[in-house]
């Protein structure tokens, strides 16, 4: 037990009402006056003494336990001390219970609703392990004058907006024979971000566009990448001069570097169906789950790397996120990743209609697990229009298809067949499809795309 | 079917703490049934306390306390009205006890969720005020039995009257503690 929490997130005290009905009798107390009136009744009418002596113990217990009666109710406060928790980061909350009354609760039950993919477990503050267990009621005892609070702590074990509480409780006075009114705070909501899979790509943007960062573009400049060696000629630095060549040449060599650029990176979410199912953070995971966890992953790393990054939807809200860099846009591209769900829609937009909203120097890394017919066909009207396009395949590799009948094996198998065929035809579009593996998922294929786009190139306009 | 499952799967949540208590209730309801019980009763009739004691322990809540609770004085009038038997006072007092732990845990378990995690104060503060709610009993039992001229009172009717006025009076004060606002 512990006293007086005063965590971040409060929300308000439920205020308890002085009305007469805030506390009702049990069955109990019934129980004791029937049982107890009918012993007294029969000790009288048949003048026996050990009738009365039966009696005395449930006639005193009622006279004992409601000498002092409660009158309000119990206050109850919901908070949350994590405000900003990743998948699989520990989240806390307490449920605190206050007694403004006159006499003491015998016990206080209390219980709060939470999103199943928040692992809360906790009970009374001293309890021990062996006492904890998830979703469950918890019973506490509250003195006079006293607030205790029940902690809970878990790990949040998949992304989105959950909801934790509301909390509701019931307070019990005179040794069971009064039950108060049930009190119930509000719910608040909870933040999980998705925890970015590790990604790392080192290979070059196909077309670096602003003036600043970190790539190298494919323009000679000043930056820090070699590109060769050539004759020194006007405007050129004294200290780019490379005095070895130049000796052995006999004439004035300078070193020439490719010009550091920024790039905008535009991913693109298909979220025109869903399958599989999430686990959480340990289990297994949905197209979505693989789809957002990749977003966040690939917007950090060009974030971090100075890059400006945009996030596209390519469903029925068809949600758009500027494009821009730094860390508060990694922050942002986390918050709309939160509202991502699954929204099939009977009329999309095609592949040039999206092009017209996107730069033509983007990168556009086009997160599908091309399961929509729609999709294909977005995908190679993106790379006709000229924009680079990078598919990442987000299908868990783990997907089965339930068994219906006999032919359930034999129609996933040619679903498959015919999955791999529209990839190898996007390939031959020009649009590599490359499956989600973290890690340097996206190098063999961005450097195909980077030579795509060094070579020349037919656009339709 | 499903519903079973789902009832068997909730019989693995349940907790110490209202197990505990639930146990008390049992032991209680088969200890007054015993106590009350005539002598020489079938082992048949033993079985059916041990029934009929663990349908309170099931449901606490419900109407079958209650129904213990009475058997249990309908056995003990049945043992001294019928069979004629003269129980000793320790078998008076363990009847007595009985009754009213039956009635005291049955209380606290109706208000104990089954799968709730229970701080131990609750169950310590639950045990104190029973042993002190039964010393006082145990102290009015004493004076009883001293100022009182034995088990059997031979009533006038003018003391009928006014012991049932009395009886009346402590069930109506009884009955207004728990109602009053």
């Amino acid at each position: 037990m512990s006293q007086g929490a005063s965590p971040e997130g409060d929300l308000e005290p439920v205020a308890s009402t002085d009305t007469g009905d805030n506390w009702a009798p049990t069955r109990a107390l019934g129980r004791a006056v029937l049982v107890a009136g009918l012993l007294l009744v029969a000790a009288v009418l048949l003048g026996r003494t050990d009738l009365v002596i039966l009696a005395a113990p449930l006639a005193l217990s009622v006279a004992f336990a409601l000498a002092k009666r409660p009158r309000t109710l119990p206050g109850l406060r919901l908070s949350t001390v994590e405000s900003f928790p990743v998948e699989g980061g520990d989240l806390g909350a307490t449920v605190e219970v206050e007694n403004r009354d006159v006499t003491g609760y015998d016990l206080t039950v209390v219980q709060l609703q939470h999103s199943p993919w928040l692992r809360l477990e906790g009970g009374a503050a001293d309890a021990g392990p062996s006492r904890r267990g998830g979703n469950r009621p918890y019973v506490t005892l509250v003195p006079r004058g006293v607030a205790t609070a029940v902690e809970l702590a878990g790990p949040a074990v998949r992304w989105g907006r959950h909801w934790l509480g509301p909390a509701s409780a019931h307070a019990v006075a005179g040794d069971g024979l009064l039950v108060s009114r049930a009190v119930v705070t509000g719910a608040l909501g909870v933040k999980v971000y998705p925890l970015t899979d590790p990604f790392k790509a080192d290979e070059a943007m196909p077309r670096a566009a602003g003036l600043v960062g970190q790539h190298r573009s494919r323009r000679p400049g000043e930056g820090g990448e070699l590109a060769g060696v050539r004759q020194f000629g006007p405007g050129d630095r004294l200290r780019r001069v490379d005095w070895r060549v130049s000796l052995r040449t006999e004439r004035l060599h300078v070193a020439a570097t490719l010009s550091d650029r920024d790039a905008e990176v535009v991913v693109l979410l298909d979220l025109l169906a869903d399958a599989g199912r999430s686990g959480g953070i340990g289990g297994a995971s949905s197209v979505l789950d693989r789809s957002v966890r990749a977003a966040a992953a690939i917007a950090e790393h060009y974030l971090h790397r100075g890059d400006r990054v945009s996030v596209l939807e390519y469903g029925a809200q068809a949600r758009r996120l500027r494009p821009a860099s730094g860390r508060r846009q990694y922050l942002t591209v986390l918050e709309w990743l939160l509202d991502a769900h699954p929204s099939p829609t009977a009329q999309e937009r095609g592949g040039a209609q999206l092009a017209a909203g996107i730069s033509a120097a983007a990168l556009v890394v086009v997160l599908t697990p091309l399961l929509d017919a729609r999709s294909a066909s977005m995908l190679a009207g993106l790379a006709r229009s000229g924009r680079f396009v990078v598919a990442v395949d987000t299908l868990p590799s783990d997907l089965t298809s339930p068994p219906v009948n006999t032919w359930s094996d034999v129609s996933y198998r040619l679903w498959k067949a015919e999955r791999e065929n529209t990839m190898g035809q996007l390939g031959e579009h020009g649009v590599p499809v490359v499956a989600w593996a973290g890690a340097g998922s996206l190098d063999a294929v961005l450097r195909d795309v980077s030579r795509l786009a060094a070579a020349p190139k037919a656009v339709l306009r | 079917m499903k519903q079973l499952l789902t009832q068997v799967r909730d019989l693995g949540r349940i907790t110490g703490g209202p197990l505990l208590v639930r146990g008390i209730v049992f032991v209680a309801a088969v200890t007054g049934l015993l106590l009350a019980a005539p002598g020489g009763l079938p082992a048949r009739m033993m079985l059916g306390f041990l029934v009929l004691a663990a349908v309170p322990a099931i449901a606490p809540g419900g109407v079958a306390v209650t129904l213990v609770m009475l058997a249990t004085v309908a056995m003990w009038l049945a043992d001294t009205m019928l069979f004629l038997a003269e129980p000793s006072m320790g078998r008076l007092l363990g009847t007595a006890a009985a009754l009213y732990l039956l009635h005291n845990a049955a209380a606290l378990a109706a208000v104990l969720p089954y799968d709730a995690i229970v701080d131990n104060q609750v169950l310590l503060r639950w045990a104190v005020r029973s042993a002190l709610v039964l010393g006082a009993a145990g102290g009015l039992t004493i004076v009883l039995v001293t100022v009182l001229p034995g088990m059997y009172i031979t009533t006038p009717t003018v003391a009928l009257v006014v012991g049932l006025a009395v009886v009346a009076a402590a069930v109506a004060l009884l009955t207004r503690l728990g109602k009053r606002p």
